[in-house]
């Protein structure tokens, strides 16, 4: 594990960014600590990411916060 | 204010006479709010600003917050900053590059359109689709939004004549300062700063006192950062007025176009695209005319100025150009927002000592923005006397007892409008006929009627 975070922030969000080894390979962790949420990316994963559009991300922004719970 | 009074006030300034509590009152102030800012062109930002999508800058008209950004799609839009849910600012950074904003209220979160996008607990509280359609809603827009040389304007008033007509005749000015090139300007700033002076006062001053250099700046030539010294040097210079703004000039030693240019400093490169972008009109007013610009104001509250100093010990002489918005706070305060602004294309050695000369002039550390501003202080302090309101500025430098012109207008002026050399106060008196009609709810704009105010039933400018 390596803790040389980078942190990507503005005025509505933070989020870190670090490499992390496994012993048998690398990924990318991109975390929310405000959200306390985290996500390992390989690097297919991070390919896949950059022939999105930003219609992927409105898409996943329709929830401001992440997954909700609804209450019915 | 009741009609009364501001007929009396009008019809004072139409006459050459400044009531002194303009400059300080606050009831005139609330209708120059609705009557003057919500019916006039504003500018917001330059288009260098936010160069790459996402890019944004916060701006305000007045009390009203805007996000000036680039979409994702390369296109420039002007959003309300204002949620649409309990009206909080959406975005309170005053600069930044995002895809989305959220509100931090209550979370809901607008793609960089303006478009709303994500609602917490859509379904839970509203019932998904069925009591809000997010698709349907989007941030405010001003009424109108426009641009020219990558200048963006916005219209709070629906039925405003467009920014072309807005900018009429002053539009051949404007080039000078914002298009010296195909790829236009590029900015840095706006430095920010509070006055404690009314917003007029730095738009007429920039409009046409040329009156004031030799003395209120002195000290500015007496450490030799300034070349043209003598008062008679700008005396000889234009002062012009066309449609909703006017400025000056100074009158350059003989030569022909390149020469003329080169002698207020610019580079060979910059002098070429000039020659290809101006037109000949334009050229001719600086080759054959023999006039620079200088300074300028575009009604109510853009300014401009071209100026160049001595940079160093040697004589190196550099132009620069500045861009400034007087952003009313009060009556009796004004933000000063200070852009340095250069040709895109100019050599990077150019733009850094342009940026030199900006510095050593304006901007908050400019001694030329120290020396005008301690007068403008003074003028809005004393303007809030009793005595005050009894007082009746005399603004007619350049016409007689009967309001007939001393002076002929320049003959052969190659550009739109009217021009004079010597001293006179023509261009502060045609920007505040443009406030008086304005403030009577008179578009000027609309009416066509920028010039045709008498200064007296005898004659007039």
């Amino acid at each position: 594990m390596e803790d040389n975070y980078i942190e990507i922030a503005n005025e509505f969000s933070l989020a870190r960014v670090r490499k992390v080894k496994t012993r048998n390979g690398e990924r990318l962790e991109i975390s929310a600590p405000k959200q306390e949420s985290k996500i390992l990316l390989d690097p297919l994963e991070l390919e896949s990411l950059t022939w999105q559009t930003s219609e992927l991300f409105a898409e996943l922004l329709t929830q401001p916060f992440g997954p909700e719970t609804e209450y019915v | 204010m009741i009609e009364a009074d501001l007929s009396a006030i009008v019809n004072d300034i139409n006459q050459g006479w400044i009531p002194a509590n303009i400059y300080s009152d606050e009831g005139i102030f609330e209708l120059e709010k609705e009557r003057v800012f919500g019916n006039t062109w504003m500018f917001l930002a330059h288009e260098s600003e936010i160069p790459e999508p996402g890019d944004y800058v916060l701006r305000r008209i007045l009390d009203d917050s805007f996000i000036v950004v680039r979409d994702d799609t390369g296109q420039v839009r002007v959003l309300f900053n204002m949620c649409l849910h309990r009206g909080m600012q959406v975005c309170r950074a005053e600069v930044g590059n995002a895809s989305f904003f959220r509100c931090p209220y209550h979370a809901w979160t607008y793609k960089n359109t303006g478009q709303l996008n994500g609602v917490p607990h859509h379904k839970d509280a509203y019932g998904g689709n069925k009591g809000l359609r997010k698709e349907e809603m989007s941030l405010l827009t001003p009424p109108s939004v426009d641009s020219y040389n990558g200048m963006i304007f916005a219209n709070l008033d629906e039925d405003a004549p467009s920014l072309d007509e807005y900018l009429g005749g002053f539009k051949f000015f404007l080039d000078f300062y914002t298009r010296q090139s195909e790829a236009g300007l590029e900015v840095n700033g706006p430095q920010r700063w509070r006055i404690k002076a009314n917003w007029k006062i730095g738009a007429e001053n920039f409009s046409g006192d040329t009156y004031h250099t030799p003395h209120t700046h002195q000290s500015v030539v007496e450490i030799q950062l300034f070349r043209e010294p003598k008062a008679s040097k700008r005396k000889l210079g234009a002062l012009y007025f066309s449609d909703i703004g006017g400025g000056t000039t100074y009158h350059l030693p003989p030569g022909n176009f390149d020469e003329k240019v080169a002698y207020v400093g610019y580079p060979e490169s910059v002098i070429e695209s000039m020659k290809r972008t101006f037109s000949p009109e334009q050229r001719a007013m600086i080759s054959e005319a023999g006039f620079m610009p200088s300074a300028a104001t575009l009604f109510p509250n853009l300014s401009f100025v071209h100026n160049w100093p001595q940079i160093n010990e040697d004589g190196l002489v550099v132009p620069f150009i500045s861009i400034r918005l007087w952003q009313p706070i009060s009556a009796t305060e004004t933000e000063v927002y200070s852009w340095f602004a250069v040709d895109k294309q100019a050599p990077d050695w150019y733009k850094e000592a342009s940026y030199k000369a900006y510095l050593m002039c304006f901007g908050s550390s400019g001694m030329f923005e120290q020396d005008d501003v301690e007068n403008w202080t003074s003028i809005t302090t004393v303007a809030k006397g009793q005595l005050a309101k009894k007082l009746k500025l005399f603004n007619r430098m350049g016409v007689d007892k009967e309001g007939e012109l001393l002076h002929e207008p320049i003959k052969d002026w190659p550009g739109p409008g009217r021009a004079f050399t010597g001293f006179g106060e023509y261009n502060q008196r045609s920007l505040l006929r443009l406030w008086g009609q304005y403030m009577l709810g008179n578009d000027p704009v609309r009416a066509k009627g920028f010039t045709s105010t008498p200064m007296s039933p005898n004659r007039a400018e």
